[in-house]
This record gives C-alpha cells, structure tokens and sequence, in this order.
C-alpha cells in the first residue's frame, strides 16, 4: 500500500499549463500510479487564507475515502483561527489528524515568542506536523524541538544538500521525521533507515509539483527491506495519524 | 495498459529495455553530502532497475579542475567501458589546453563526446573560447552535451546561434533550458540537431508529457543527474509512469540516444 503524506489540490496564482490541480487530477495520478491514499491540503489555504481554504477542503473532500484532509494553522492571535486547544478540538470533529504550517509565506516568527500555545497544542495531541525546509530555517527548527521535544515534526520538501542537516537533527530529536518528496541523493533512503531506522521516513510525492513517479521509483527500486519499504510506503504515516489524541 | 508500468510497479528490473542514462556525474560534490558516489555503487542501482549503459563526466571539472576530473573519470571508467561512456570536460576558461584535452581523450582514447557546462565556467556557449570546441565536434562528428538553463550563458537563444552556426553536431541540451519549455520546445523544432534532456526536468509533474507532445519523443533522451549528485530511480520514475505511450518511453529511455552517442 501507498501512502502519500504530501498532496496539495487547488487552484493556484502561478501554475504551469502541464500542471495538474484539481482533486478529480489527483484521484485520476493516483489510480494511474498505483496510489492507495494521500493526505491533503489546499491551495488557497496557503496562497490566501487558512481559515478558508481549510473549510473548501472539507467540503471538497467529502466522501472521498482515500483522501485525507491537512489543515494550514498559523498564530491565532494574527489570523482568523482559532485558538490552539479550540482549533485542536475544531480538528477532531471535522476528521483532521495533521496540519501543515507556512510561517514563511504567511509572515511570522517560527519561534516559541509566536507559536508557543500552537506548539504546545499540537505535541500533547501528538498531532504531526508538516513543514517544508523552505518555510523555516534548520536552526530555528532546532529551536523548536529544544523547546518542544515531543512535537511531531515532518520537514518536507528537503533539497539537495540536505542530509548535512538532517543528520544531526535525526541524532538529537527522536520525533522528527522526513518526507520523501525532496529525497533524490544516490542511496539516501538507503543511508538514512541504516543510520537512524525507516520509522524516520513518510512516502511524499509533493503533488501537484513533482511528478508522483520519482518518490515512488526511488522507493520501489530502493534496497530497502520488505519491511522497511512498507513502513515507508505507508505504515509509517498511517501510525503517525493513528496516534493522534483526539481533543 | 502499460507492460512496462506494471512491472515498474512491481519493482522488477527491466532487463529487456535498453536504457542509457546520458546524464551522470563522476566525483563528490562540495556542496553536499552523498552516500554512495562508488564506481560498485553506482553499478548495483544501474543494474537494480536495468541501466544498460550511463554516460558520464566529471564533477571536479564542474567545480574545480577539469583536467584533474578528466583523468578521474579515466581511472572510473577503466574497468567498465562497457558500462560506462565517458565524456571529456573542457573549460573554456583555458584555452590553450582546450584541443589538446578534448584529442588526447577523443581521439587517443576514444571517448564519447564532449561536456560543457557555460554556467558554471562563467562563458557563454556561443562565446570565441567555445568555437574549437564546436569546430572539433563538428570536424569529428563527436556529440556535445551541455548544460542548458534560462541563464546569460547557456539559454535556448544562445544555442539557437550555436545550432545555426553548426547544424552538423548533435548537441543534447542537459536541462532542455529550464525553466524556458516554450522556448526550448520552439528551439528544438527548429534545430535538428538539438536534442532535450530531462535531468531535474522529468520530476516536474506533466512535463514529460508536454515536451513529447511539443517535439516528440524522438527528440527527448532520459538522464539524470546520477551519480555524484542524485539517483537515477528519481529521475526514471516520472518517465517510467509518464502517460506516453510505452514506445515512446522507449526511445526516451535509451534508443535515442543510442543514436546520438553511437551505441
């Protein structure tokens, strides 16, 4: 089973005219490619406004069982959400077990000063979430690990040179994990489940942006065992969500 | 249904598809760390999914000295000619070294062609330093490779001069000019000679797509960056599972440039 822990549907300000966007696309790629389940988020939530976009998705998504939502969360204090325990609360009933955070492109401090309440919601809930490298610096995500030990981070998106990085983090936070999407260096997936355990990776395409091929290509063909290609593919998402307390 | 994509999905090698990756890099690179970067290495996930054969060229020559790179790759590809087809990297910033380099592994070794890279060199493809490059491709029907972006020295109007200037050499454009597909695809059409490539391309979700339909699959080779910077399985995959037809992912995957190498 595969399991896509990274999925954004939506229409977009920029999109290129080969681009895929719309959740009748995503369902249409994943049936192609053999895709079992994704999680979720929408455009607008992140090119306009949470709140917003997080209710579209819900609507959007009604049904659809193999689609699960991600809700954007930013500081409630500076947005229209609500407060972390209320928004923790808000989430369990509308079937959302993770959230994606943008501090980046929504303007704020990804730092305890402005996110303390969100972060601190979000570990005792054991909610996971996601944040792509190019949202937040590694030094103010170790921060915030320092801070926060039991947040359940996934960093996404990482770039080329980015096992310099994780592999200190992975030394020093057990809860972090990575997608796969931005996992492209010659035995990476290998390297990482020798050094630190496949429990460390979630199977991300980063769709509509990349083609969901390439994450399930270096995957498939990896030399990882059956059972670390499993935990990878899906197993290990599906226990990360499964975990969450529900509010 | 797609024979090819059903085994793919199956993880098993494909054994009975010619598949030559043109795009792969001899070396670490400085910027970041990679696991395997080993001759061994790089043949287990060559043979794991069913790479024939990978042309390859140094990455010393891309960041550092190129003529330490050359005689790296020669050590490399020693013991595999006929795995690997290596490729001599010139830099045009040393002109006077830039024939005798290019004959020794060219013509006294038999190497495949010729790799540039404007962009990291600084020089523009079309600049004075490049024309013995082109005049020895030309003069010997070696085929080029050269890294191509939307950059002031290796962009899809550049190699519009080149092309025209020499119609007679096959140069594959790493990168297809990215992010200028328009462009490209314009330039292609226009230029026999000229040839796209999907390194950091083929992820872009459709693209592959796209481009066979704007110049056909005929003109597309399948590299990846492989090697000493990414693994060919990300590059491969977008092709592997692109909507095209399986013919014509065969001549993506490695009857092109089977061709345009002579293989």
């Amino acid at each position: 089973m595969n399991f896509d822990s990274q999925c954004m549907i939506g229409r977009r300000c920029h999109k290129l005219e080969f681009e895929p966007w719309s959740k009748a696309d995503l369902l249409s790629q994943m049936d192609h490619c053999g895709i079992d389940r994704a999680l979720v988020r929408h455009a607008v939530s992140v090119e306009y406004d949470p709140a917003v976009g997080n209710d579209l998705l819900i609507e959007e998504l009604e049904g659809e069982n193999s689609l699960e939502p991600v809700w954007v969360l930013a500081p409630h204090e500076t947005s229209s959400l609500e407060p972390a325990d209320d928004m923790m609360e808000k989430m369990s009933v509308n079937g959302v077990r993770s959230v994606a955070l943008y501090p980046n492109t929504h303007g704020y401090p990804f730092d305890e000063f402005a996110c303390g309440d969100l972060f601190e919601a979000l570990a005792l809930t054991r909610t996971p979430v996601f944040l792509s490298i190019q949202e937040a610096s590694w030094p103010s995500i170790r921060q915030i690990l320092s801070a926060f030990p039991a947040l359940r981070l996934v960093v996404t998106n990482l770039g080329w040179g980015a096992l310099r990085y994780v592999y200190p983090m992975f030394e020093e936070f057990e809860e972090l994990r990575v997608d796969t999407s931005g996992i492209r260096i010659q035995m990476g997936l290998e390297s990482i489940c020798e050094r630190f355990g496949s429990h460390r990776l979630l199977f991300g395409s980063r769709w509509p942006l990349f083609a969901p091929g390439a994450a399930l290509t270096m995957l498939n063909y990896s030399f990882l065992s059956d059972d670390e290609r499993q935990n990878v593919a899906s197993q290990n998402l599906t226990r990360l969500l499964d975990a969450r307390e529900i509010a | 249904m797609s024979v090819l994509l059903e085994r793919v999905k199956a993880g098993l090698p494909l054994d009975d598809v010619q598949i030559i990756d043109v795009h792969g890099h001899v070396g670490p690179w400085h910027e970041y760390y990679i696991p395997d970067i080993s001759e061994e290495g790089t043949l287990r996930i060559m043979d794991r999914i069913g790479i024939d054969r990978a042309v390859i060229f140094s990455n010393a020559g891309a960041e550092s000295d190129h003529v330490l790179g050359n005689r790296l790759v020669a050590d490399y590809v020693a013991p595999h000619r006929d795995r690997f087809l290596p490729l001599v990297f010139p830099n045009p910033r040393y002109p006077d070294e830039l024939v005798s380099e290019i004959d020794h592994y060219c013509g006294t070794l038999r190497w495949g062609g010729i790799k540039i890279h404007p962009a990291r060199n600084h020089y523009p493809a079309d600049g004075p330093n490049y024309s013995p490059v082109w005049e020895y491709a030309d003069e010997h029907n070696l085929p080029v490779v050269a890294h191509t972006w939307e950059d002031p020295y290796c962009n899809a109007r550049i190699f519009d001069r080149v092309a025209t200037r020499y119609p007679g050499v096959k140069i594959v454009l790493y990168h297809s000019c990215k992010p200028d597909y328009v462009g490209v695809v314009d330039l292609v059409k226009k230029h026999e000679n000229l040839f796209l490539e999907l390194t950091d391309v083929s992820p872009s979700n459709g693209l592959v797509e796209w481009l066979c339909s704007g110049v056909g699959a005929e003109r597309i080779l399948f590299g990846s960056d492989f090697g000493g910077w990414f693994s060919p399985l990300h590059g491969i995959g977008p092709v592997l599972y692109a909507t095209i037809s399986d013919e014509e992912k065969m001549k993506i995957l490695g009857q092109n440039a089977a061709q345009v190498f002579g293989l």
